[in-house]
């Protein structure tokens, strides 16, 4: 999966329009980002790289980019 | 030695029915719909005020007795996995004892697990059959998560319903009808899913009943059950492929000579996504949770019932069960039933 993907992945998972999402977006900013869309999230890595991840970890996340990084993409 | 097999199994469902559009209505920004279309949940069953685990369990019992499969005095041992129990003390097998009328001569215990209760009881019953403790066996899961769930706690209300399971388990000579098991625990997970105030370690005061609501909106005091759902996904995602894979070596077998899988129906998003990590067909994953939601023990034997019902599972298929939730806990076994 490339960076353009999994925008799109996190896009429909945040409820957005895909044009509407960056790399560079804050998790704080972002109205639907909540346990509903990490649950989402940690699918998609997990389909993605197979990575273990940690809620911890994902808490840590500032940005996109940064959940992108995590799951090992790009 | 003797082996152990599921002979019969029945269940019985509370009368109070929790659908999706009294959720929308009583909770409006819910959004009770897209949950419930996630989650492949419609409606779940609610006991009524008074309404015990115990009588679940005891109606779905006595639906066993109706089918003529088994006589009272045959019953030799009584296993009751909850974690509702009626009281503190004495233990509420007991008091199922009595009330089904088994004889004085039958052993009794109750053990508390979640969601990988019924595995478990099935390997406590194979093993009471193979040491010869015993012949005949009721193992009864009964739960009512429902009284533990804060109303405005929508992570935990959209997902959970009570039910009752009896199932008639009969030692045999014939070979393969129940195991290998696989078994694990984490309790480093325990805070998880957790019911924090109530018991020894934290008896309910004024401050525990002192409801608040998380960042996710959701309110619960600690009286209330918890459930951290990013956290329980994560250790479902570990935990449940290692456990088939596992059950797969122990037995010897391949994938492909299992007839069909029925995992703790946990929760249609998490069971799809488990189904295709595992690599499981589509055609032999089992998924029977619309009408009742996640029953927490209740809900494999639930499913092979519902399954048998509905055509879905045929007399004398093996098949791989797998359950995992609050501990840690997890489990897998194969049976032929």
């Amino acid at each position: 999966m490339d960076k353009a993907a999994f925008l799109a992945e996190m896009a429909e998972l945040l409820e957005l329009d895909s044009s509407a999402l960056r790399l560079e977006d804050k998790l704080e900013d972002l109205e639907n980002w909540n346990s509903m869309a990490m649950i989402g999230y940690l699918a998609l890595a997990d389909s993605a790289s197979g990575k273990k991840l940690s809620p911890r970890q994902i808490r840590e996340c500032e940005t996109i980019a940064d959940l992108a990084q995590l799951a090992g993409i790009g | 030695m003797k082996n152990a097999r599921i002979v019969a199994i029945e269940y019985h469902l509370p009368g109070e029915i929790l659908d999706t559009a009294r959720l929308s209505a009583e909770h409006p920004g819910w959004n009770a719909d897209k949950l419930d279309q996630a989650s492949g949940i419609r409606q779940r069953r609610i006991a009524a005020a008074g309404e015990c685990a115990s009588d679940l369990a005891v109606a779905a019992a006595e639906k066993l007795f109706a089918t003529g499969l088994l006589h009272r005095e045959e019953v030799d041992f009584l296993l009751f996995c909850t974690q509702s129990p009626d009281f503190l003390v004495p233990t509420t097998a007991c008091l199922i004892q009595h009330r089904l009328g088994l004889p004085s001569s039958c052993g009794a215990v109750d053990y508390s697990l979640g969601h990988s209760g019924y595995v478990y009881g099935l390997g406590l019953a194979a093993g009471l059959i193979a040491s010869g403790q015993a012949n005949t066996l009721l193992l009864l899961t009964g739960e009512t998560y429902s009284r533990y769930i804060h109303p405005e706690d929508k992570s935990s209300r959209v997902i959970f319903g009570d039910a009752g399971t009896a199932t008639l388990i009969r030692a045999t000579d014939e070979a393969g009808t129940m195991g290998p098991f696989v078994y694990g625990t984490d309790g480093s997970g325990a805070e998880n899913i957790m019911v924090p105030a109530g018991g020894a370690r934290l008896p309910r005061t004024q401050a525990t009943a002192l409801a608040q609501t998380d960042e996710n909106g959701n309110t619960r005091s600690e009286n209330d059950l918890r459930m951290k759902g990013a956290e329980v996904f994560s250790f479902t995602l570990a935990a449940v492929p290692a456990s088939v894979q596992q059950l797969l070596e122990r037995a010897g077998c391949e994938m492909s000579e299992i007839d069909a899988f029925v995992f703790h129906q946990s929760n249609r998003y998490i069971l799809e996504h488990l189904r295709k990590k595992c690599g499981i067909p589509r055609e032999k994953f089992l998924v029977a949770l619309e009408e009742c939601g996640n029953t927490v023990s209740n809900s494999i034997p639930l499913a092979l019932k519902l399954c048998r019902e509905r055509g879905q599972l045929m007399p004398d298929q093996l098949l791989a069960l797998v359950g995992y939730g609050a501990g840690f806990s997890w489990g897998a076994a194969l049976v032929r039933w």
